[in-house]
């Protein structure tokens, strides 16, 4: 039993470890950064975004905790019953009275400052869900036919019951994320292609049917044409990067935050770390990503079974596709869907879910450290290592769990 | 499975991952360093402006710190139209406060194509401020300050206008503009997206301007006005001019003129109300000239004050041929009596004894001809012949006042040095500049003492019984002045008109040590009297009864 706690995890998970909690600490800094202004402004002390970032947080950390010991073992059980709940909810978010509309959007559920976002969960559902059934029928993915029913079937479904809310960016993110895991699973390249060039048709028939939508395509092409319209928020992200310059403003000196810059604090937040801490602040945050795109993609091919290295590679695309959407979105490289940036955007739900899947991420990678230490054989048949696994994990879990829990929170 | 190929494919996604975010840093490093110039130009422009923070202007006071002119904190207030989202709604609301007319207010609110519209300016303070709670998108307030004059009418001439910019334009604001206005400060300021300032630096602090102390005295002043006032009632006179001057300091305590205007609705005034006739209007002075000519032979013992005229009616000089106003016989008069009674023919016989040449030098030396200096702007320096341009006639008629011209205010100063003694000294409307006592000129003498005695007991005579002012009486104070009544020259013909006058009286009292000098000028007076001694001299005798006890002179 004491052996296991003294191993020496493998370099992914370290790595994957520090690009998050470094990812964490930005964004602490930064929401509070730029929030505190505009919540001061209003009538506050100016920490109340930073205290329900920590919040959701420390949440989210303890989820990660717990899924990096016992993640894959919950995840073959619960997948199901997750993806059944999310649909649920989704569905829930339609109904007048459940769901909360802010902006005309309706992405909301809950009650007073506990809201939370169904599509965040239906992300992470649906990267378990293709996961898996990519994992155990590998036959289906020859052909256009069998990847759709019913797989394309419920990735469609829960893309449009997104999209619809409208939420086109977590929409997307599920849809680049979807042919990330196809692409690792080995769909055939012209299936592929098909597949991605209906895709492209489907959005681009979706982007152009609303006005707003296609206001927003045209002001991505230039947006300073209608700069005090739909241009506004890019023209305005474009001014922030811009005048931060190379190095920034420096922490805080952000002028754009202050009512110029819509969404500050979640979806533009890239802006604002632009404006204060420059270019070089910018290739930094894509340096993290970077980071966790190697490290995940590391760990996946590291992994003991189809099915961990499609959730691996699922899970780091999950979390690099938003992270590339929204950086993208900020920069003027792609029209404006509204994702809030991975692990650094002020959004209760987006930090719980991604802190969750990382802890999937880290319980992948850290089993491919117990494979090399402490189990000999290399490879295993796909029957057997269910089993090997479930054992291990319960034995560790049993008595480190809450030891390690109290530790921290002790600690903290 | 094929593992391989997954493993493959993986190395595949991580190159698209890869060239993704190299994408987005190299995007990053051409927005924050190739085009980070232009960005942080747009940003400086809805971030940053440049405002300048008016100097409060300096207040004016009369010498007893009546305040003048003071400048009230004001705003002007001006509307973005294409972000007024209700604009029949703002104009119903900002009419009452503007004080301005809903439909204009809404005409202006309705362009929308245009970026910037004054509704109004110098809007008071307070009102500004109400314009400012209500909050409307798209309407501005800036502020600045609004110049007002407490007393309305009082000395409107004399203090001037500021102009919607700031910039005094006539009068006492035109002159002292710089010191009045002090120095504008500069001030940066970064806005946030709802115009709060963020962050504000003042890399040029304003100064405020200097504050003047008039020698004026508003209760003079005041008093004068009211006495022009009649006389405009009376005589319906084009204009009307009063000088009121401490004779030893050339200090003006009142310089009055009719029409009158409101300081604070110049607009409202014609152009020939606003000048300052004091300074600005120029007429042959006709025999209030005669006082100088006398002083000119008596200084070069040419004359003495019983020095006795044989005169004949008239007198011919080369072409011309001059009388007296009111035809007489032979008389017999001495230097005295001959300005007593106003002759011009012992006049012109006293300017024949001085000679052209010592004439001209006189004239010159009680500075005629030139500019006083007084602290006012446009001031006319008059006209003098030159004594080349002199010819054979001249010596008839300049020594009577004819054919040179005078301001108003060159009369007074003259005026001032017999009345003091000799010296001839720049009147003057400034006894303190921001605290600062402003000396006197130290002047110039240009008689003697016992000459510009002789002169003034003469004058004595003019008021006295036999004299051309004579029912002109104070109790308990003796007086001494001079009556003028000139013909205008006609313009047209250039000849001198048979029915424009002007009616002057320049005095003093007590006329044994003058503290007090009055000229009273009135054009073209209407009505029934033409007369100096008529029309003018009852001025000058209402100002002194009311100036001297104010002034605190004790009556004898």
């Amino acid at each position: 039993m004491a052996e296991p706690r003294r191993r020496t995890y493998p370099v992914e998970h370290k790595l994957l470890l520090t690009a998050t909690l470094c990812l964490l600490a930005l964004g602490a800094v930064m929401v509070f950064s730029a929030t505190s202004a505009t919540s001061a402004l209003a009538g506050g002390d100016g920490t109340g975004y930073l205290v329900k970032y920590l919040a959701y947080g420390a949440v989210g950390l303890l989820v990660m905790h717990v899924l990096s010991r016992h993640g894959l073992e919950l995840a073959k059980k619960f997948t199901p019953i997750l993806l059944a709940v999310a649909f649920a909810l989704l569905v829930a978010v339609k109904l007048p009275g459940i769901g909360i509309e802010v902006n005309g959007a309706r992405r909301w559920i809950g009650v007073g400052p506990l809201t939370f976002q169904p599509s965040e969960v239906m992300k992470l559902a649906i990267v378990l869900y293709m996961a898996q059934l990519l994992a155990e029928r590998p036959k289906r993915m020859q052909t256009v036919q069998g990847l759709i029913s019913p797989m394309l079937i419920v990735v469609g479904v829960a893309c449009l019951l997104i999209a619809s809310q409208p939420d086109l960016g977590t929409a997307l993110v599920i849809g680049f994320t979807t042919g990330a895991l196809l692409l690792v699973a080995g769909v055939p390249m012209r299936v592929m292609g098909t597949l991605t060039g209906s895709a492209a048709v489907l959005i681009m028939i979706f982007a152009i049917l609303e006005p707003y939508r296609r206001a927003r395509l045209t002001s991505f092409l230039d947006p300073w044409a209608d700069a005090a319209g739909a241009g506004f928020q890019s023209v305005q992200g474009q001014i922030a990067l811009g005048s931060g310059g190379l190095f920034g403003l420096g922490p805080g000196q952000s002028v754009q935050k202050i009512f110029y810059l819509p969404e500050a604090h979640t979806d533009f937040i890239l802006a604002v770390i632009g404006e204060e801490l420059g270019v070089i602040g910018i290739c930094a945050l894509l340096a993290l990503y970077g980071l966790i795109a190697y490290a995940g993609l590391r760990a996946a091919k590291g992994a003991r079974s189809q099915y961990e290295r499609l959730l691996a590679a699922g899970l780091t695309s999950l979390i690099v596709c938003q992270a590339l959407l929204n950086t993208f979105t900020v920069l003027g490289l792609a029209p404006l869907t509204g994702v809030p940036l991975p692990f650094v955007s002020n959004g209760s739900t987006s930090i719980t879910v991604l802190l969750a899947s990382m802890g999937l991420l880290l319980n992948i990678a850290s089993r491919g450290a117990l494979q090399l230490q402490a189990v000999a054989p290399p490879k295993k048949t796909q029957g057997s290592r269910p089993h090997a696994d479930r054992d291990r994990s319960g034995r560790d879990s049993g008595a480190r769990g809450a030891r390690a829990g109290g530790r921290r929170r002790a600690a903290g | 499975m094929d593992g391989t190929l997954s493993q493959r494919r993986i190395g595949l996604l991580f190159l698209v991952f890869c060239v993704l975010f190299a994408a987005a840093a190299g995007r990053a490093a051409w927005l924050g360093v190739v085009k980070a110039d232009d960005l942080k130009a747009a940003a400086a422009t809805q971030q940053r402006a440049q405002v300048d923070v008016p100097a409060h202007r300096g207040t004016i006071t009369d010498r007893r710190g009546v305040e003048l002119a003071v400048s009230q904190p004001a705003a002007d207030v001006s509307a973005t139209p294409y972000l007024v989202k209700d604009p029949a709604a703002a104009a119903a609301k900002l009419a009452p406060l503007l004080e301005r007319p809903e439909g204009e207010i809404l005409r202006k609110l309705t362009q929308r194509e245009s970026g910037f519209a004054y509704l109004a300016r110098k809007v008071p303070a307070t009102r500004a401020h109400k314009v400012d709670l209500l909050g409307i998108e798209g309407i501005d307030t800036t502020p600045t300050s609004r110049r007002e004059y407490p007393r309305d009418w009082l000395a409107a001439q004399v203090l001037g206008t500021v102009g919607t910019e700031g910039k005094g334009l006539t009068g006492l604001e035109y002159r002292y503009d710089q010191r009045l206005r002090g120095r504008d400060g500069r001030r940066s300021v970064v806005r946030d997206a709802t115009g709060e300032a963020i962050n504000i630096r003042d890399p040029r602090r304003a100064l405020p301007g200097s504050d003047l102390q008039l020698t004026l005295d508003a209760g003079i002043q005041d008093r004068v006005e009211e006495i022009l006032g009649d006389i405009g009632k009376t005589y319906r006179p084009k204009g009307a001019t009063a000088v009121v001057m401490d004779p030893h300091t050339g200090d003006v305590l009142a310089l009055g003129n009719w029409p009158r205007v409101n300081a604070n609705d110049l607009g409202g005034a014609p152009a020939s109300a606003i000048q300052n006739r004091a300074t600005s209007f120029v007429y042959e002075p006709g025999s209030t000239f005669k006082p100088f000519t006398v002083a000119g032979a008596l200084e070069e013992r040419e004359v003495t004050e019983d020095t006795m005229f044989n005169l004949p009616p008239q007198i011919q000089v080369a072409d011309r041929t001059i009388g007296e106003s009111h035809a007489r016989g032979y008389v017999s008069l001495t230097t005295s009596q001959i300005l007593a009674q106003s002759s011009n023919v012992g006049t012109i016989m006293i300017g024949q004894r001085l000679g052209a040449k010592k004439f001209d030098s006189w004239v010159r030396r009680f500075g005629f001809g030139k500019p006083t200096g007084i602290d006012l702007p446009g001031e006319e320096s008059g006209l003098v012949l030159p004594l080349d341009k002199y010819s054979g006639s001249s010596m008839g008629n300049l020594p009577i006042g004819q054919g040179e011209s005078v301001t108003p205010i060159q009369l007074a100063s003259a005026y001032a040095a017999i009345a003091n003694g000799g010296v001839l000294r720049k009147p003057r409307l400034i006894a303190k500049a921001n605290g600062k006592t402003v000396r006197a000129t130290r002047g110039k003498r240009v008689i003697s003492e016992q000459t510009a005695k002789e002169v003034r007991d003469m004058l004595k005579g003019v008021v006295a019984a036999g004299g051309t002012a004579s029912e002109v009486q104070i109790e308990g104070y003796t007086l001494a002045g001079k009556t003028g009544t000139a013909n205008k020259v006609d313009a047209e013909t250039g000849t001198y008109s048979k029915s424009r006058y002007i009616a002057s009286f320049a005095g003093f009292a007590p006329a044994d040590d003058p503290e007090l000098l009055i000229t009273v000028m009135v054009d073209e007076p209407g009505g029934g009297s033409i007369y100096g001694g008529e029309v003018a001299a009852p001025a000058f005798e209402d100002i002194a009864r009311f100036a001297l006890p104010y002034l605190g002179i004790a009556p004898k």
